[in-house]
């Protein structure tokens, strides 16, 4: 993702920050190191993938829940995020992405 | 002296069984060939103040058409969407925008970037007509 350069799909799509990369795998591996302290209990694995105008999406698409969290370009932001059941409920709002935090995990896991 | 002919288009209304078809980049597509939520972004990011996606209305276009106005269309798969499902995804509204020479030209209006609602719900409604393996 890091190689990516400005408008490398062809409809201007701007390349990846280090910082922004940076930002996302520290808030997935500060979340899952607070879920397994207070639950023992691993994180499923998500994807992380591009996300619109140099953004990252950190995404997991399980059997009976999705859920999608945006780690923003400017640092000082929060991430977003939006989750679906199977059930048809959804959850939606913003998380700080400095220090740990399992809630958005914890909705995962049994 | 010969001039050049131009038309512009009249904006139309678009019946909800429509399709609208949308180009997607190689490198927006997960291993299976599916979107990433990534995909269903506002773009290009000058039109309409950055709050539109373009897609081709299918009155007036196939997915071929679409895939042609690629900059590179053999790295491109295209997509279709349910114009009815489209407009129930929240704060999103389906504009017909045509353009001298792309009639079939249709903004999907409303935020998406920090919208993920919008994002996931615009995947689910979508599936792939062509994928990026296609040959042209």
């Amino acid at each position: 993702m890091l190689d990516l350069q400005d408008d490398w799909d062809g409809d201007g799509s701007p390349g990846y920050a280090p910082e922004t990369w940076e930002l996302a795998c520290r808030f997935l591996w500060n979340s899952a190191r607070s879920l397994w302290k207070k639950r023992h209990v691993a994180a499923p694995a998500p994807a992380v993938l591009e996300g619109p105008g140099g953004s990252i999406d950190i995404y997991w698409k399980l059997t009976d829940t999705t859920l999608l969290v945006n780690v923003p370009v400017n640092v000082s932001e929060k991430a977003t995020y939006f989750l679906r059941r199977a059930d048809g409920s959804e959850i939606m709002g913003s998380v700080n992405t400095s220090g740990e935090n399992s809630r958005l995990l914890r909705w995962l896991v049994p | 002296m010969a001039g050049t002919l131009s038309t512009h288009w009249p904006k139309e209304g678009i019946s909800d069984d429509d399709w609208l078809y949308m180009r997607v980049h190689v490198q927006w597509l997960l291993p299976d060939g599916s979107p990433k939520p990534g995909a269903f972004r506002n773009h290009p990011p000058e039109k309409k103040g950055g709050l539109s996606m373009s897609t081709d209305w299918s009155k007036y276009a196939s997915p071929e058409d679409a895939r042609r106005r690629a900059r590179v269309p053999v790295e491109n798969a295209v997509i279709r969407m349910r114009v009815g499902v489209v407009r129930r995804v929240p704060r999103q509204r389906v504009e017909h925008s045509p353009d001298v020479d792309h009639r079939a030209h249709t903004d999907v209006v409303g935020p998406k970037d920090n919208n993920l609602e919008a994002r996931l719900k615009l995947l689910e409604a979508s599936d792939v007509v062509i994928s990026a393996t296609n040959p042209l």
